[in-house]
């Protein structure tokens, strides 16, 4: 059966080399069934950063007649280069992308490692582990908020009840960044770890028999055989992770506004308050430009150094 | 056969289109959210629902579309920046009218609100809803302050209760003084439950304000409303800043990290001794009070010793979208919700200050102004509007100096050097007013 129906295929396949017309249209067929994705992807993806660049080029100036916007070129990209608030902003940005993406990739790598065989105690914690996702980062955000509060939290209670004195986390400018991090830790870790669980259940076991046959300890396993087999999910969880948490926004919202003291005012919430709250769209329109690029160089960066061995 | 297909859908496309013009008109009105309650308790008091009754009057439709604040400002931002005709009337927080009307956010209706109109209503709302010579928007709500104090908490520190004189009033360094003297009788050794003090909108410059206006240090806005440079970081309001400063850090009398939407429940809670709050709350601590739950009291707004008394004003409007496409039907809407006679039932029903003078009469004449807890209204309130009622700033640039200056009271609260604030946002303002200039 199976044979009769490729031979069919190749009749088919024939036919179709010896027919020049149809030859174009094989060429043509796979961009159509292409085409509803990319055409997504230009009006969702490109369309928007096109206008987004385009609108950072003018500027609005308000008189007795009303708001009129005026092409100024750069003008905006310059004025930000010299705004103080930006810098701090983008110090904030990698300040928190350079604790928190080690971190949660880290963490997630571990938790994989460990609950990776599947026994009945690993399933009960993957799903344990898997929680997390369940719930809307904004609620989670919210939790994480009574539970760091200053005055009537469930955090600061344990540690006077230990004997350490209150903190005031997230009203402090020293701590409010590191309860950031710990709450997008938290709610990001188990997404990545899903990615690392595939990763490692697509290496052969067979790899880890015959290491273990000539000796190899699970410490030298895990970096001679687990670690470069993991290279490409490595660098897949590494670019989700940089560009997801350069846009972080919810924890931030949520839980400090940007403050204390600009502490964790991160580009992102720049943006919005540039947008939103001072109503000045083309600020916002050209920090998310600047965001745009910055991510474009952090993630070619990280493309060149994780994926040298490959190439 | 044709003659018949053809009469028939000439017939159809008819009564298609006369639905159309007989269907009811219809705008939708952006509100802030706590108008969905106060709707309710408006119903409760009045017997009949003043949206039902507009409708039933002209037969225009009323979609109600409620945010929480502050958010309601970003809607209209967005819808405003889009050019939407989405929404037909929308709650203007008075002090943006400078703001809207240079942005074209809000069309001029003079012809509505003539100025033999306006003298129905309070002089100081009437020019806030101006621009430039324009009116554009009708002044809906007032607003003023008490400090609620919880009687229990001042008993049982042996602190005799602030009166409800106006002349009388605490001084903040009073207020600080009984604070520290009730957190040390009535909280444990290292451990605060029970706060001497606290904001209802703590670090809102609708609120805060009042501190350097105590002190005689202006709005922190320049007479033309373009530039705040020497005029946010004086010294009096680094004074105030520095009072604030201290009032969190140094006495600690006050809960950091507690926002304003959590502010109230502390109160209602009997955790905290002092509130300086909106009048508009006192029905429902009235109605805690009858329920054995709240034993409170009201005495006026403090102000501090070397300055004069200073209060919290000003509330909503009401204006309408210059791209709408109902705008007679919005006229007539704000026409209605701001008349004598639903101003007159709003006051009585939520006993929430209205921009419109019916207020005072109803205060004058109805005995229920006569008996505590409402008897704060002659007593306090009336003072306070004709004599102490300090506004925000007008200028085209509010919305950005309110978020600042919002998040400068943050940083000083959470123990930031006031000048050093004061002195940085000085300079951000600065900038983001220059597109006004």
């Amino acid at each position: 059966m199976k044979l009769n129906s490729l031979r069919g295929y190749k009749d088919i396949v024939g036919t179709i080399n010896h027919v020049p017309t149809i030859s174009i249209s094989r060429k043509i067929i796979p961009y159509l069934f292409l085409l509803p994705a990319l055409s997504g992807l230009f009006f969702f993806r490109f369309f928007p950063i096109i206008v987004n660049f385009y609108g950072s080029l003018y500027r609005s100036s308000y008189s007795s007649q009303g708001e009129t916007s005026i092409f100024t070129g750069l003008s905006n990209y310059i004025d930000l280069f010299y705004d103080p608030t930006f810098w701090n902003s983008l110090k904030v940005t990698f300040k928190l992308n350079l604790f928190l993406n080690p971190i949660q990739i880290t963490m997630a790598l571990i938790i994989a490692l460990l609950i990776r065989k599947n026994t009945l105690f690993n399933r009960i914690s993957r799903t344990l582990f898997l929680l997390p996702l369940g719930i809307a980062i904004a609620i989670s955000s919210s939790i994480w908020r009574i539970l760091l509060d200053q005055n009537y939290g469930l955090i600061n209670g344990i540690l006077e009840f230990l004997s350490i004195p209150r903190q005031p986390f997230l009203t402090s400018s020293n701590q409010a960044i590191w309860c950031i991090v710990l709450v997008a830790a938290w709610c990001g870790i188990s997404y990545l770890m899903i990615f690392f669980l595939v990763g490692l259940q697509e290496i052969p076991n067979e790899l880890y028999e015959s290491a273990k046959i000539d000796g190899s300890n699970n410490w030298n396993s895990f970096w001679k055989i687990t670690l470069p087999l993991l290279k490409r999910t490595i660098l897949f969880v590494t670019v989700l992770d940089t560009s997801s948490n350069f846009l972080l926004f919810v924890p931030i919202f949520m839980l400090t506004k940007g403050g204390p003291n600009m502490s964790t005012d991160t580009l992102m919430y720049q943006n919005y308050s540039s947008a939103f709250i001072y109503s000045d769209f083309r600020r916002a329109l050209t920090i998310s430009s600047v965001i745009l690029i910055i991510l474009l160089i952090v993630v070619f960066f990280e493309f060149k150094m994780l994926g040298k061995e490959d190439q | 056969m044709k003659k018949i297909l053809l009469l028939t859908i000439i017939v159809c496309m008819l009564l298609i289109f006369t639905g159309i013009v007989l269907a009811a008109e219809e705008i939708t009105f952006v509100q802030s959210g706590y108008m969905t309650t106060q709707r309710e308790i408006f119903v409760e008091n009045n017997g009949y629902d003043y949206i039902e009754r507009f409708e039933e009057e002209t037969g225009i439709k009323v979609n109600l579309s409620p945010y929480p604040y502050p958010n309601v400002l970003e809607v209209i931002e967005v819808q405003m920046k889009a050019k939407s005709s989405q929404m037909d009337v929308y709650m203007v927080n008075s002090p943006l009218t400078a703001s809207y009307a240079v942005r074209g956010y809000l069309e001029p209706i003079d012809d509505i609100f003539p100025p033999e109109e306006q003298a129905r209503f309070f002089p100081a709302v009437v020019e806030m809803a101006k621009w430039n010579g324009k009116v554009y928007n009708i002044p809906f709500e007032n607003s003023s302050q008490f400090m609620f104090y919880n009687k229990d908490l001042f008993e049982k520190a042996g602190i005799p209760f602030p009166p409800m004189d106006v002349n009388q009033r605490w001084t903040w360094e009073k207020v600080v003084e009984a604070s520290q003297k009730i957190q040390e009788t009535l909280n444990k050794e290292g451990e605060t439950k029970i706060w001497g003090l606290i904001f209802q909108q703590v670090n809102r410059p609708y609120q805060m304000l009042a501190l350097p206006q105590s002190l005689e240090a202006g709005s922190g806005v320049s007479p033309d409303g373009l530039h705040v440079e020497g005029y946010l970081n004086n010294e009096g309001w680094i004074k105030a800043m520095t009072w604030w400063y201290n009032v969190n850090n140094i006495w600690k009398i006050n809960p950091k990290g507690v926002g304003p939407t959590e502010t109230s429940q502390l109160f209602e809670s009997g955790n905290v001794a002092m509130f300086i709050c909106i009048n508009g709350e006192i029905s429902l601590f009235e109605k805690l009070r009858e329920e054995g739950r709240l034993n409170y009291g009201i005495a006026p707004h403090p102000y501090f010793k070397d300055g004069k008394p200073a209060t919290p004003t000003s509330g909503w409007h009401l204006g309408i979208n210059p791209y709408s496409k109902h705008k007679e039907a919005a006229k007539k809407f704000i026409k209605y919700l701001t008349s004598d006679k639903i101003m007159a039932d709003w006051f009585k029903g939520t006993k929430r200050l209205t921009g419109n003078r019916v207020m005072n009469e109803i205060i004058a004449n109805s005995p229920e102004y006569k008996n505590f807890p409402f008897d704060a209204y002659e007593k306090i309130i009336t003072y306070e509007l004709a004599f102490t009622a300090a506004p925000r700033p007008t200028t085209p640039a509010f919305l950005e100096w309110d978020a600042s200056v919002e998040k400068a009271f943050s940083d000083v609260q959470n123990g930031e050097d006031p000048k050093t604030v004061l002195d940085k946002y000085s300079s951000i303002i600065e900038k983001m007013a220059e597109k006004y200039q």
